[in-house]
């Protein structure tokens, strides 16, 4: 288990939205977690990331717990891709995805960290972009931005916030292929707070199907995209097809 | 390696010496200012006598030969102000940069916390009330209560935005409400002045360099000095904060501290500052944008070319303040926006149409 | 949100209607006092037309009891005319023992508050009913009282210490005692006062010029300059900044270059002001002076000074304390403490109000014992 969360509740203030949450991450497997909006995917997977701390529960990364954790240890383990980057300072490109390296380095820039970002930028194809100024790029390369530098922070795991949300149908894809292909080939987990259950059922190993903070269904794609859960989570009527191989969800109307 | 990469990883280090260049460029630029603004000044100096006054303190034994008239003009009146002008701008870019960085918000200052109006209403009422703290004396009682009042309203709104976690919203508007706050104290305190206090306490707002002393340039370098080297090493947590709170967090940077500490000590060079100069305005807000034009938004950069910035403005400005008509010296807070403001709109303009988003 | 905007109209109702509620009863007063005043007038109809130092005719009641006087110039006229006891009111920082005619007439301490020096409050004014109401020209416009008032408001200028505009304070003595029916006071104290300089004026004036030491006025706080003061003139000084004062008009807060001093080289340098700063103090606060000759011979002193202080009596001991500062094989034989203390005592009937007002305002004024 790269990543074990156990038990975890969190409140906003009074609100809770985590009720006791219990998830096991593997190594090489991606992961996503789905739910209707406020069922508190993202907060779990901030949670994960200690930039919230939850009131109960604990959450062990290769072991250890991370309450006991500094953050540039963690960081080290796990890449944050946020849902956007707007910075109100112009950076270029290679200078975000240069922060990656923020965990391993104090100051000085080697020529190792330069190469690593160097890479990351070629694996997502933006070798070209790397001297533009980060604002000026489309959503689709700022999210490629985005996970360029949670790559080259060479974590073991990467949570991943809305990766896809708002991306038009070729970058959404161009995304998702890139994400399965770095879990492939570089051997780390990635664990996805994700609203499109069909791009979920597509690409992941597992789902956990949150509702209110509480986890009602976990498993693979195909045993948790099932007709009834779906009602009874979203309160949608759906028709599951299963023609490619994985579930594919047509939705049909509210309950 | 494919050679793509090579010539990524090229553009990037080709970048940052042009970074250490300008830098460099900036420092030497700063250095022919200084000397000449040295040669500058109402008392008709010669370069010849410049030199040898300066030399024959440096080098007792070399033999070179000076008037006291001259040695005063140098040692007391004109190094003193230079250095204090250097150091002024420089720190209060620096602060200024590093509030901005702290805040992710392009247009906070050191002033913008309440600083300014805090040390302002600490010098009215000394002027108008003659309240001192015991053992200030002299001009003292005016600076002690302008650095004490100025830091006084860092905790106040320190203290206020961390029940809120430190967010940079509710830095900013404690700080807004402090500003408000002190600001109509200090009018208030106008109001019932005598026409003496009143003028008095005006001129001591318009920000000049008139007090420099070796003892209050040693007080300000010291604290400069203290300050320079723990925000530098915050260059990189101040380049990912940029990005947000959770974004920086999920790099390593502990945000709150971060900004906790950058807070307090670029409000406590400010205060330092301004309990001296009286308030300068400008350079803290538009010299870090200056300079982010010329040598980009990382800290690691940014930090130490601020300071270059700040410093070459506000001696140019104070050059000009005091020959443009002298004998009259023009206060340095009044020209350094005439002089800054047309070198920012033009490099506002030469930027391309992305740089803001 | 339909609760939300009726609480806002309700709100902005409430609001308008106290307004206008206010306004209405600020009109009833105005014009009930109006009203009073208006039959005092009538109830004594002689009058006298003056013209003030703004210019403008005025007619006032030819009996005053009450007057209002704002600002330190007015009232020192009125109390240096021996009227102090027909003040009714006078403005915030007026009040300051710092005065000397406040503190021959302590009773001004206690007048009640019509205002600040340069903004008076109309409505406090009103509640007084003066028959008069001073003003002094450098602050307040008269009409700016006399408008909304009614009340006859005339400008003065007060004793004036700048040398060019030293004619104007025997001008604002004549029409303040034609005004109080102290003509024959006003003569008096101007003839007192040209008896006492013209002596003085007389040998300095004999004096040429290279032989008059040079000399720099420092005004202390607030204002780092110089000025055209007159008694520096009278007393036989060279004012280094003469031909750049006249030709600057340096009346306003401006920065002399240090360096400027060093430049002139005063022989001596006189500092003076809001008082309470010592020497070391002068000399910290402006770095460079040091090297002066003046600052290495010792010969730095305090003056009672211009601005906001300055009186006509002052002006006139203070020549003499130059006089003698400057040419004391000159002046000998001049006492300038007990002649001080003798002036003010025969002006303003108290004793040692020389040595008083100079404790009381801190000062260290040079004496010769």
């Amino acid at each position: 288990m790269k990543v074990e969360v156990n038990r975890v509740c969190f409140s906003y203030g009074n609100s809770a939205v985590l009720n006791g949450v219990d998830l096991g991450v593997e190594c090489g497997k991606v992961v996503s977690i789905v739910g209707p909006n406020g069922s508190g995917k993202s907060t779990l997977l901030k949670c994960m990331d200690k930039i919230l701390k939850p009131q109960k529960g604990v959450i062990l990364v290769d072991g250890k717990d991370i309450g006991r954790l500094q953050q540039k240890e963690l960081a080290r383990f796990l890449g944050y891709v946020p849902q956007s980057g707007n910075s109100p300072f112009p950076s270029t490109v290679f200078e975000v995805v240069l922060m990656g390296r923020r965990p391993h380095t104090n100051w000085s820039v080697s020529s190792r960290d330069k190469e690593i970002v160097s890479r990351a930028l070629e694996e997502m194809g933006l070798e070209g972009m790397a001297l533009r100024y980060f604002n000026e790029l489309s959503g689709g390369e700022k999210q490629k931005v985005l996970l360029a530098r949670a790559l080259a922070q060479e974590p073991e795991v990467l949570l991943l916030d809305e990766p896809t949300s708002a991306l038009d149908l070729r970058h959404q894809l161009e995304v998702m292929n890139l994400i399965s292909s770095m879990v492939r080939k570089n051997g780390i987990s990635a664990v996805m707070a994700i609203h499109d259950l069909n791009l979920a059922s597509r690409y992941s190993d597992w789902i956990i199907l949150l509702k209110k903070g509480l986890i009602c269904a976990a498993g693979e794609p195909a045993a948790v995209l099932l007709e009834e859960n779906i009602r009874n989570v979203y309160g949608v009527e759906t028709i599951i097809n299963h023609n490619s191989g994985k579930p594919h969800i047509i939705p049909v109307d509210p309950c | 390696m494919p050679t793509g990469e090579i010539k990524l990883e090229e553009s990037y280090s080709k970048l940052i010496v042009r970074k250490v260049a300008f830098i460099l460029i900036g420092v030497g630029g700063l250095v022919v200012l200084a000397l000449l603004a040295s040669t500058l000044g109402t008392y008709n100096l010669g370069v010849k006598e410049v030199a040898h006054s300066v030399a024959h303190r440096v080098f007792p034994f070399a033999g070179f030969q000076s008037t006291e008239v001259i040695d005063t003009v140098m040692w007391k009146l004109r190094l003193p102000r230079i250095i204090l002008a250097v150091l002024s701008g420089a720190g209060l870019a620096l602060a200024g940069a590093v509030m901005q960085g702290a805040m992710r918000n392009p247009l906070v200052s050191p002033f913008t916390v309440g600083v300014s109006a805090g040390a302002a209403f600490g010098a009215s009422i000394a002027i108008v009330l003659g309240v001192k703290f015991i053992g200030a004396t002299g001009t003292g009682i005016i600076i002690v209560n302008a650095f004490v009042f100025g830091l006084l309203t860092v905790l106040v709104v320190a203290s206020l935005s961390s029940r809120k976690g430190m967010k940079p919203e509710s830095v900013i508007l404690a700080g807004i409400a402090t500003n408000y706050f002190f600001s109509a104290a200090t009018s208030a305190l106008q109001y019932i002045a005598t026409d003496e206090q009143l003028s008095e306490v005006v001129h001591w707002t318009f920000g000049s360099l008139g007090k420099a002393t070796w003892e209050n340039i040693t007080i300000v370098t010291i604290i400069l000095l203290l300050s320079i080297v723990p925000l530098m090493k915050y260059s990189w947590d101040l380049n990912t904060m940029a990005q947000g709170d959770e974004v920086a967090t999920s790099l390593g940077a502990n945000v709150g501290r971060v900004r906790g500490i950058c807070l307090t000590l670029s409000s406590l060079i400010a205060a330092v500052i301004i309990a001296f100069t009286g308030i300068i305005g400008f350079v803290g807000l538009v010299a870090p944008h200056i300079t982010r034009m010329l040598v980009g938004t990382d800290h690691r950069f940014l930090l130490p070319a601020s300071c270059l910035t700040g410093a070459i403005l506000l001696l140019a400005a104070d050059t000009i303040g005091r020959t443009i008509v002298s004998p009259i010296i023009i206060p340095v807070g009044i020209i350094v926006s005439f002089v800054g403001v047309p070198l920012f709109i033009y490099l506002l303009l030469m930027q391309r149409r992305g740089y803001w988003s | 949100m339909n609760l939300k905007k009726t609480a806002l109209v309700l709100l902005a109702v409430i609001l308008a209607s106290s307004l206008l509620i206010a306004g209405c009863t600020n009109e009833e007063k105005v014009l009930e006092k109006e009203g009073e005043v208006l039959e005092n007038k009538e109830k004594t109809p002689e009058t006298i037309t003056v013209t003030d130092q703004e210019g403008r005719e005025v007619t006032v009641p030819k009996e005053i009891n009450r007057i209002v006087a704002l600002g330190g110039p007015a009232l020192r006229d009125v109390a240096i005319l021996g009227a102090a006891d027909k003040l009714v009111g006078t403005d915030l920082q007026s009040t300051s023992g710092n005065y000397f005619c406040v503190q021959a007439y302590p009773q001004i301490m206690d007048l009640p508050i019509v205002g600040t020096f340069n903004e008076p409050n109309i409505e406090a004014i009103l509640e007084l009913q003066p028959d008069l109401v001073l003003v002094s020209a450098a602050y307040t416009n008269a009409d700016d009282v006399q408008g909304p008032t009614g009340i006859p408001t005339v400008a003065l200028m007060g004793p004036q210490c700048d040398i060019r505009r030293y004619d104007d304070t025997y001008e604002s003595l004549r029409i303040a005692g034609k005004l109080l029916g102290l003509e024959d006071r006003a003569e008096w104290l101007i003839t007192y006062a040209e008896d006492k300089l013209n002596p003085i004026r007389e040998i300095t004036s004999k004096i040429p010029e290279e032989e008059k030491p040079k000399v720099y006025a420092l005004v202390v706080h607030g204002i780092n300059g110089t000025l055209a003061y007159a008694p520096l003139e009278w007393a036989g000084g060279y004012n280094v900044a003469k031909d750049f004062v006249i030709s600057q008009d340096l009346w306003s807060a401006r920065d002399i270059d240090p360096e400027k001093v060093l430049e002139w080289a005063p022989d001596v340098i006189i500092f003076g002001g809001s008082g309470g700063s010592t020497f070391a103090d002068v000399l910290k606060a402006h770095p460079g002076l040091e090297a002066t000759k003046a600052a290495k011979e010792g010969r730095i002193y305090q003056i009672f000074g211009p601005n906001f202080y300055h009186d006509l009596i002052q002006l006139v001991t203070e020549t003499e304390y130059l006089a003698k500062l400057l040419h004391p094989d000159k002046f000998q034989d001049l006492d300038v403490e007990k002649e001080g203390n003798k002036m003010f005592k025969e002006v303003y009937g108290v004793d040692d109000l020389y040595n008083k007002v100079e404790e009381v305002r801190g000062l260290e004024l040079y004496h010769w014992d």
